[in-house]
Order: C-alpha cells, then sequence, then structure tokens
C-alpha cells in the first residue's frame, strides 16, 4: 500500500505491504536508523516513537495504522532543548554501553519529561520499565535522568 | 554521543540484496531432496554443494557445517541461502523445497551417551568419604539461557571481483576474515572483515560467524552489496544458547565440620554439535579442581537435538560458581556456622590472603553478620510456620575468583603519534563498551603525556590494524593494555631522539595462562520475599573485588554494578525452555528484574590485594562478580524462604516456611 504520514514534521509516503511494522518501514524506507528493532514484540522499547503524540512501540504498529498520523522519531528531536539536556546527561553520566537501547531509552525519558515537570524517583523508574538495556545500566540510566530533574528544579528555585 | 552508535543493521549500500536463510523444521532428519531451482526465480539459492573451499567451520571432530548436508541435527539449522530483493526475498526462501525423512531425536541430555568426558582426581577421595563423619550431598541445575547481546544478528558483504569486504559484529575479526577465505577459497588478504559496533557481549559468536560466512557466499555469488539480519523469531532458533547444566556435589566431613573431600560431577548438554564444548570441559574440570586437597571430579559432555552451545556458552564458570558456593553454604548450615565464618575457615593458598581481605570487606560494608543474625532469629520465631505479619529476609555471602586463561594467545598492537602530537592505536580489539575503550585511551594518555583527547582509537579493521586476538574483558585488560603500555613506552624513547612522526609496534607470543592474575571478588545479597507469592527480589546488593591496579576506576565500578544487575536477571528468571527442539522464547512480561524498578542498591569496591607492583591492570572485574552474584543471591533467597535453592533461575520458591526444607 501507499501510505502518506507526517514523519518529523515533513509529509511523506512510503510504498509497503500494509503490516509491514512501522520500525521496519522507518529504517528500510526511510533511513531513520536510530529507531531500533530490538524484541519485535514490544517488550525491550528499543523502537519506540511518537504516533499523534503518544509513545508506542513501533515494532508492534503496522503501516497501515499510520495513514495521516504525525510519527515523530529520535532524529526529529535532536534539535529541541529538552533532548540535548538528556543527551548531555546521559554523556556526563556515561551511561550506554553497547548503545543498543540508547534512543529508546532517550524516548521514554523525553516523554516523561515532557508531560511531567519534576517527577519523583518512582515516576521515573515507572516510565523506563518499558525499556530493556541488556548491559544492565539501569542505575546509571536513572541517575542521568534524576540529574536532568534536579537541574529543572534548581533552574524553577532560582526563578523564584 | 548517543548519534554516533551504528550497527551494522543500521548500514546499506546501492543496488543491495537482502538475504534470507533457509533453516531446518525438523530438530533431526535426513535431507531426501534440496531443491532450490524455484527460489533461482527471484534471486539466487546457494546450498552445500555450491561452498567452492571448506564447508564446515570448527576444529578437528567439533566441526560445525556452513550449511547442513545430508542430515540436519536440529530445529534452525541452516539448509540453504538465498538473496533477492528485499521485496522477493521471503518468496525467495519459501520456494525452497527440501523434504526431510525424521530421525529419532533427544531432546534431554539425560536420554543422551556421553560425548566426551574429562576427570580427574587428587588425594584419596574414597577413602576419606568411607571414614567421614558425615557427608552432605546436593545437585545443583542451571537451566538453558541466552546469553547474548541485544543487537539483531547481521552481516553485510561486498565482493568486487579481488576483494570481499565484510561488516560484522565479531570480537574476533581476523578470526572471521581466515574463516571466510578458507569457504571462499581464497587468500586470507582478499577478505577484508570490519568490525562494526556489537551488543557488548562475545556470546553468539557462533551464529555470527556463521551469518558472516553466509552473506560472503551470497555477495560472492551475485557480485552485490548482500545484507542478512535475522528477523527477531529467527534469532531465538540461530543464536546459540548456553544450555542446561547439573552438577552434584557430595562433600565428606570430619570432625567439627572439617572438609575430608569432594566428588563433583558435571553433565553439561552441548546441543546438536560438538562445536567450542568440548575444550571447556577441562577448564570446568580445573575450576572444580582449584583449592582443593582431596577431590574427585568429572564432567561430561552430552550431546541433543537441540542449538549448539557457542565456545562463550561452553564457558560453564556462572555455574560452577553456583553450585560450588551454594553448597558452601549449605555445608556452613550443616556445620551450625554462619557462611562467611565458613567460608573464612577454609580458605586455602595462595588466594587466602586475598579472600580474606575481600570477604572481611564486603562483610564490614553490608552489614552482613548483624542482619545475618537477625534474619536467623526471625527465621527461628517463623519456626517451620508461614510467620504472617514477619518479614521475610535473607542475605547471603559467596566468593569467587576468576582466572585468564583466554589471555594465551599471541597479539600485536601498533601506536602513531603525528605532528600535532595526536595518537593513534591500532589493534583488532572490538570496542564493545567503553570500558574497553576508556583502559586503553587512558593508559596512552597516561604514558605519552597527553589528554585523554589526542588519543584516538582506528576502528577493526583487518586491512588497518594488526591482530590483537579475541576481545574478551579479561584479556583487553590483563594483555592488550600492558601490550599498548609497553608500546606507549617505547614509542617515548624513541621521541627523546627522533622528531614526530612515529610509530612503534609491540607483540606478544602464544604462551601458557597468565598466572597469578585472577581476579578475587566477594559479593553479599540481601532479599525479600514476598510472603504470599513467594517471588524473591533483591534489595541490596555490595562487592568487593581485588582486581589488582585499576585504570579507570569510577568506570570499572559502573561495569561491576551493571553487571551484577545482568546477573541478577539470570538468576532471578531470564530461563529459557525447549519444546519438540524449539526454543520457547522468555516470557519478558513475567521476569521480575527486566525493569528499570527491580533496581536496587549497589555499592562496588574495587581493591588492589596482587601487590605485584601494579604491574597487572584489572580484568576479569565483570566476570567475577557475574558468577558471584547468584550463589549469594540463592543463599539469601535460601535464608528467607527456609528452602534449599539449588537451581537457577529461581522461577518459584514457596512462600517462607511453607514447604519443609528438601
Amino acid at each position: 500500500m501507499k501510505c502518506t504520514f507526517t514523519l518529523n514534521g515533513k509529509e511523506t509516503t512510503v510504498e509497503a505491504g500494509e503490516t509491514t511494522s512501522l520500525v521496519r518501514v522507518l529504517r528500510d524506507a526511510c533511513g531513520l536508523v536510530e529507531t531500533r528493532e530490538g524484541c519485535g514484540e514490544g517488550q525491550c522499547g528499543a523502537c519506540l516513537v511518537f504516533v499523534d503524540g503518544n509513545l508506542v512501540n513501533s515494532c508492534l504498529i503496522p503501516l497501515f495504522r499510520v495513514q495521516g498520523a504525525e510519527v515523530d522519531t529520535i532524529e526529529g528531536l535532536r534539535d529541541r532543548r529538552l533532548f540535548t539536556e538528556l543527551q548531555a546527561a546521559f554523556d556526563a553520566k556515561r551511561v550506554f554501553e553497547c548503545g543498543f537501547c540508547s534512543g529508546g531509552v532517550l524516548m521514554a525519558a523525553y516523554s516523561l519529561l515532557l508531560h511531567a515537570r519534576a517527577p519523583s524517583d518512582e515516576a521515573i523508574r515507572d516510565a523506563l520499565s518499558g525499556n530493556r538495556c541488556k548491559c544492565g545500566t539501569y542505575p546509571a540510566i536513572f541517575e542521568a535522568v534524576q540529574s536532568v530533574v534536579a537541574t529543572r528544579r534548581r533552574r524553577a528555585r532560582r526563578r523564584g | 554521543m548517543v548519534s554516533t552508535y551504528r550497527f551494522v543493521d543500521d548500514l546499506s549500500f546501492k543496488n543491495m540484496l537482502v538475504a534470507a536463510t533457509v533453516r531446518s523444521r525438523v530438530p533431526h532428519g535426513r535431507i531426501i531432496s534440496l531443491d532450490g531451482s524455484a527460489a533461482e526465480q527471484h534471486g539466487v539459492c546457494i546450498t552445500r554443494s555450491d561452498i567452492p573451499g571448506r564447508d564446515t567451520i570448527g576444529t578437528a571432530g567439533a566441526e560445525i557445517p556452513v550449511l547442513a548436508g545430508t542430515t540436519v541435527c536440529y530445529v534452525g539449522e541452516p539448509v540453504a541461502l538465498v538473496a533477492a530483493p528485499a521485496s522477493l526475498v521471503r518468496e525467495a526462501a519459501e520456494a525452497v523445497a527440501v523434504v526431510y525423512e525424521d530421525l529419532p531425536a533427544c531432546a534431554d541430555p539425560d536420554d543422551a551417551q556421553d560425548d566426551l568426558v574429562a576427570h580427574q582426581r587428587r588425594g584419596e577421595p574414597e577413602a576419606a568419604f568411607h571414614d567421614a563423619g558425615g557427608v552432605v550431598e546436593a545437585e545443583y541445575q542451571v537451566a538453558a539461557c541466552d546469553l547474548s547481546g541485544a543487537t539483531p544478528t547481521a552481516a553485510l558483504a561486498r565482493w568486487d571481483g579481488k576483494t570481499l569486504t565484510l561488516n560484522v559484529a565479531t570480537s574476533h575479526p581476523f578470526r572471521v576474515r581466515d574463516l571466510v577465505a578458507s569457504v571462499l577459497a581464497v587468500a586470507p588478504p582478499r577478505v577484508r572483515v570490519i568490525a562494526a559496533r556489537s551488543s557488548g557481549s562475545c556470546a553468539g559468536g557462533t551464529a555470527t560467524t556463521l551469518a558472516a560466512i553466509h552473506v560472503a557466499l551470497l555477495a560472492w555469488r551475485t557480485g552485490k552489496p548482500v545484507k542478512l539480519r535475522y528477523e527477531p523469531t529467527e534469532q531465538a532458533e540461530s543464536r546459540p544458547v548456553s544450555h542446561p547444566c547439573r552438577i552434584a556435589c557430595a562433600t565428606a566431613l570430619g570432625n567439627a565440620g572439617v572438609v575430608l573431600a569432594q566428588k563433583v560431577e558435571v553433565v553439561t548438554d552441548g546441543g546438536a554439535r560438538r562445536g567450542g564444548s568440548g575444550g571447556f570441559l577441562e577448564r570446568i574440570v580445573a575450576a572444580g579442581m582449584r583449592g582443593r586437597q582431596c577431590v574427585d571430579i568429572t564432567a561430561r559432555l552430552r550431546l541433543t537435538n537441540r542449538i549448539p552451545s557457542g565456545e562463550s556458552e561452553a564457558w560453564k564458570d556462572v555455574e560452577i560458581a553456583f553450585a560450588t558456593e551454594v553448597h558452601a553454604t549449605e555445608l556452613a548450615r550443616s556445620a551450625g556456622v554462619d557462611p562467611y565464618t565458613w567460608r573464612r575457615g577454609t580458605l586455602a593458598a595462595p588466594t587466602d590472603t586475598r579472600g580474606r581481605a575481600v570477604l572481611d570487606r564486603v562483610v564490614e560494608i553490608s552489614d552482613f553478620s548483624r542482619r545475618f543474625a537477625a534474619y536467623e532469629a526471625t527465621r527461628r520465631r517463623r519456626g517451620g510456620s508461614a510467620g504472617a505479619g514477619l518479614p521475610v529476609q535473607g542475605i547471603g555471602i559467596s566468593l569467587w575468583s576468576v582466572g585468564h586463561d583466554s589471555a594465551a594467545g599471541p597479539a600485536a598492537v601498533k601506536i602513531t603519534m603525528s605532528r600535532e602530537r595526536r595518537a593513534t592505536v591500532y589493534s583488532s580489539v572490538v570496542q564493545t563498551g567503553r570500558g574497553g575503550q576508556e583502559m586503553i585511551r587512558r593508559t596512552v594518555a597516561e604514558v605519552l603525556g597527553i589528554s585523554l583527547e589526542q588519543v584516538k582509537l582506528a576502528g577493526a579493521d583487518t586491512a588497518a590494524v594488526p591482530d590483537s586476538g579475541p576481545t574478551t574483558e579479561a584479556r583487553t585488560a590483563a594483555i592488550i593494555v600492558p601490550l599498548i603500555s609497553r608500546c606507549c613506552r617505547n614509542l617515548k624513547r624513541r621521541l627523546a631522539t627522533a622528531s614526530l612522526p612515529l610509530s612503534a609496534q609491540a607483540r606478544k607470543k602464544a604462551e601458557p595462562d597468565t598466572a597469578g592474575t585472577a581476579t578475587v571478588a566477594a559479593t553479599v545479597v540481601r532479599v525479600r520475599q514476598d510472603s504470599v507469592t513467594g517471588a524473591v527480589r533483591c534489595t541490596g546488593w555490595w562487592s568487593v573485588v581485588d582486581a589488582g591496579h585499576v585504570v579507570d576506576p569510577e568506570g570499572a565500578r559502573r561495569l561491576v554494578v551493571s553487571a551484577g544487575h545482568r546477573a541478577m536477571e539470570r538468576v532471578l528468571g531470564e530461563g529459557m525452555s525447549f519444546r519438540d527442539g524449539r526454543v520457547i522464547p522468555h516470557d519478558r512480561g513475567a521476569n521480575p528484574c527486566f525493569a528499570m524498578a527491580d533496581v536496587c542498591e549497589a555499592a562496588v569496591e574495587l581493591v588492589d590485594g596482587r601487590n605485584v607492583g601494579g604491574a597487572a591492570p584489572a580484568g576479569g572485574v565483570i566476570a567475577a562478580v557475574a558468577a558471584g552474584l547468584p550463589p549469594a543471591l540463592a543463599s539469601a533467597a535460601e535464608q528467607a524462604s527456609m528452602t534449599f535453592v539449588r537451581s537457577m533461575p529461581i522461577a518459584h520458591l514457596p512462600p517462607g516456611g511453607r514447604e519443609d526444607r528438601a
């Protein structure tokens, strides 16, 4: 099928099987390779993207479901301040080892901080519980997100 | 930065074909006919008879076929290969017609004959057992586990008529180069392997090597770039797994609980092909002999019709540690002393000084003795019944050491320094994570007196770097970093008399295991058991690791914490199961330790007790904790649940005290 949707702010048309998973379309047809395919079962979170503002596992979304939708991938967030803050915090904490899960983790953290100004530790853990890191870097991921939240709190206090 | 990560599946080329593997659908069978002519309408099809050179990999007696010949031995064994444009590749693979005659299949090592047996004996264990005041016997089991990383198995090849270029996530690019060359019947320099980023694990290597060979054959045949990537569902039946292992321990005790002798029998399932498993039997036996004066140990390898084990998967260090250390806790309980005191009292030379130091320190920082006594008191109050309202907690301890057997092979490195005093390190060490990179960069910066920013690591490309041997965590630290340090010192000496640019090389010959470089780790784990469901959760763990001089202590500590959580996953639920010879994928939803929400307090201390002048940097830091944490966790679960925990993963334990102790 031919499917037209808005990808990172630009109208995009692709041709693929209607049940082809969105992650394969993004990677193979659109060349956006930082959305990764891990388990293919919606359990590892490596393929997280926004569809109409909702964070979803793109391995579970068939192409026909995004007809007319707005799809945002990690490549589309590059210039956003919150994303660069998160990326800087993850780098400062030397979080990732192999980096395979990195895109999905950053997307989940971005989604959390987009909707919650200063989430609790529990909320951070909950928000990132759908992401699997085979290298086991969970404590460092947690610390990196916490550090962004702490920076936000400090900034808010300064503003009074 | 995150954006620089690139894996093989992220690469693509113009006019690239996509490959697919036709796999056996039966666990054991004879191939009656194999017809790929219909597939040729969509692309190309390769069977074993099309292979120009060697059609197996592995050593004599332990060969793994590149493609199955007359028989298949497991579900998922590669039978044929196809390459076609992406839109046609599935049709092409489905068009390959294979007819099998079913043969009897064996899915259980208990039903299989011994394929190989290794045995060693020291002292007179029979006499000791005859004279013993008591004998403690138990059998421990560790379930199958997929140890490989998260990255999908993938490889990409291009053939320009003279040279084949391969992008593949391998830990030993030169070995893959030589294997591909032998399969294509070309000279090794005509194959160039560029090691791609991989997901931090040496495991799954056999599948990756086969994928590299398969894609090379297809690129050579078609003359076009070809990419092979296993679908997530295909991963499960193509990646080697660490198969179940059963270890029976019997200990003869004398007066006052003194250990007189031990008998150990290890039964391990190698899967359908012996592969790398055979060579590990001797290592398993050697690990069992360590520190024991009177012992009889036998290791048996059995072959079943399951996916073969790879080399990494056949290394049963975690399994041996689990049995040895849980058994030690059981011995302590039978002797009526706490497990820390028991271990301290039975430590043997030469590890005793370092072992005692890390044991004492981990007990101190975890408050082990007080907590153990408190939990024991609670246990007594529960008195074998559920004990409503009482916290169900436990604490366990282990002591484990890891040597560096993989250090034996030769290695070479090269370093250049530009006029701008920028150093570039050329080695085939594969950059799987930050640990190895940091160690190398810091060493170069320190010895040459330059900043970290002035040190660059060249990619592991067989056309550009010398062969540094396989990349393993312990080998990089124990062999490659000292070699790079030597190379830098050589370069620095020449700097005094020569002008830049300069380059230097260093080589190491093949030699026996580097004795005395073992890493010793003591680990304490605290758990809480849900008194209703019986689920065990880790609430904190502490490790004190003596790994000698550590180049990047903060980085190493982080890696150990990550490794500890990975180990926790394995012991708390990442089991694999098989049905009709097929792998049943993990039930990830049921795994209590996959998620961020389950991360608990962890403290890791690194100490240097080697007293060898700081010459050797750390190695095996991760492995020592990864192997030591599961038995400590199991022992903690035993205290909480009042049930001996003798198998891993701990799928289910009855809520504390509801079942009699086994």
